[in-house]
């Protein structure tokens, strides 16, 4: 009747998300449920996609880059681009042109604390 | 500066004539919800027949044998046809004090507090402050009910209809393509975060039937990934979402009683 998820939620067979709060009165149910003596399904295993998404994402969360830190790489790679082909027109792929963009606002408000 | 009041039985009368009344403001003395049957997030309609302990208007709940009704409007007072089972809202304790009350309504129903005997309009009954009571109505017909603190039953309350849903909204919300933002990858949204505007009475539960709407590929299955009584997390358990796309979500949050 009820099935465990790999969040705090539970899911009923109904297909409603009962989340893990004693005033939600459908999760009193379910401990009513769990009282009498029932055990609920546990949750899915992750499928290999699952895994290696949540692992990307804990990977990017858990990396302390910044965005300053991504700026000052583009902007070297662009410098060294340059300097070994001129003629390469850089600003016509997006993210080298938004990092150019957000260094020029940037510059232009580092002005205002001279 | 000293003020002249006349206390009589219109009420409270200022030394300039002007007279505060003292009839009871703007339906708060009736401690039911959605008296008028105006709010109706879950848009029932025509013959309503619900299972047990399933809601048809907002707040007004089928009872053990279930429900079945219709309802009319006629000059904005919405009348109910039980013509089957119970209907009944549960009353939070948080809104009741203690003492006698009085449960009135128009029509040919009768109805219970609690587990008391089912009786005509004008019954009164015990409530506990801080206990949550239950008013239950059988077969016939009822509008303008209302449960009020004292022996006598006074004229129906009205209340403006943006306050009845907001305080319908503390039990349950719905959800109508509201933008949920952008996804981040085939599962996540870059933050996915739905903030209710009035504060649930609960954590809510999501309702079997929510789904996703998105600007391009495949729509997901939702998944409640967290809340708390202030707003939501949802999440894709299909994890097959496009990334970057727009999101948004269909569906019901339910903190009912």
């Amino acid at each position: 009747m009820y099935t465990l998820t790999n969040t705090t939620t539970i899911l009923r067979a109904d297909g409603a998300s009962i989340p893990a709060d004693p005033a939600n009165i459908d999760y009193q149910a379910y401990q009513a449920w769990l009282a009498a003596g029932n055990t609920p399904t546990p949750a899915p295993v992750p499928t290999t996609a699952q895994q290696t998404l949540a692992q990307i994402v804990a990977i990017e969360q858990a990396t302390p880059f910044t965005h300053r830190h991504l700026r000052d790489i583009t902007d070297l790679m662009v410098q060294a681009i340059k300097t070994a082909n001129p003629a390469v027109d850089l600003s016509v792929i997006p993210g080298i042109a938004a990092v150019a963009q957000v260094e020029a606002q940037i510059a232009a408000l580092r002005s205002n604390l001279k | 500066m000293a003020v002249d009041l006349v206390f009589n039985n219109n009420g409270i009368q200022f030394a300039d004539g002007g007279v505060m009344s003292s009839t009871k403001q703007l339906g708060m003395q009736n401690r039911l919800h959605n008296a008028l049957f105006n709010i109706n997030q879950r848009t029932v309609s025509g013959t309503v027949t619900l299972a047990a302990g399933a809601y048809g208007h907002d707040r007004w709940k089928a009872g053990a044998g279930g429900c079945t009704y219709t309802f009319a409007t006629v000059g904005n007072i919405t009348t109910l046809t039980i013509t089957a089972g119970t209907l009944q809202q549960v009353i939070e304790g948080a809104n009741l004090e203690s003492g006698t009350h009085c449960l009135s309504w128009v029509g040919t129903a009768t109805a219970r507090i609690d587990s008391g005997s089912y009786s005509t309009s004008g019954m009164t009954g015990t409530s506990v402050g801080g206990t949550n009571q239950t008013i239950e109505f059988s077969t016939g017909t009822v509008s303008l009910p209302q449960y009020e603190a004292g022996g006598n039953a006074s004229a129906f309350g009205y209340r403006p209809i943006g306050l009845e849903l907001a305080l319908c909204k503390r039990y349950g919300r719905k959800m109508t393509l509201d933008l949920l933002g952008f996804t981040l990858n085939a599962n996540n949204l870059y933050n996915g975060t739905l903030s209710f505007d009035v504060e649930m009475r609960a954590t809510p539960t999501l309702d079997p039937g929510a789904t996703f709407t998105v600007s391009s590929g495949s729509a997901g299955t939702v998944a409640l990934n967290n809340a708390t009584p202030r707003n939501a997390t949802f999440g894709n358990s299909a994890v097959n979402w496009t990334a970057n796309v727009g999101c948004q979500i269909t569906g019901f949050l339910n903190a009912e009683l």
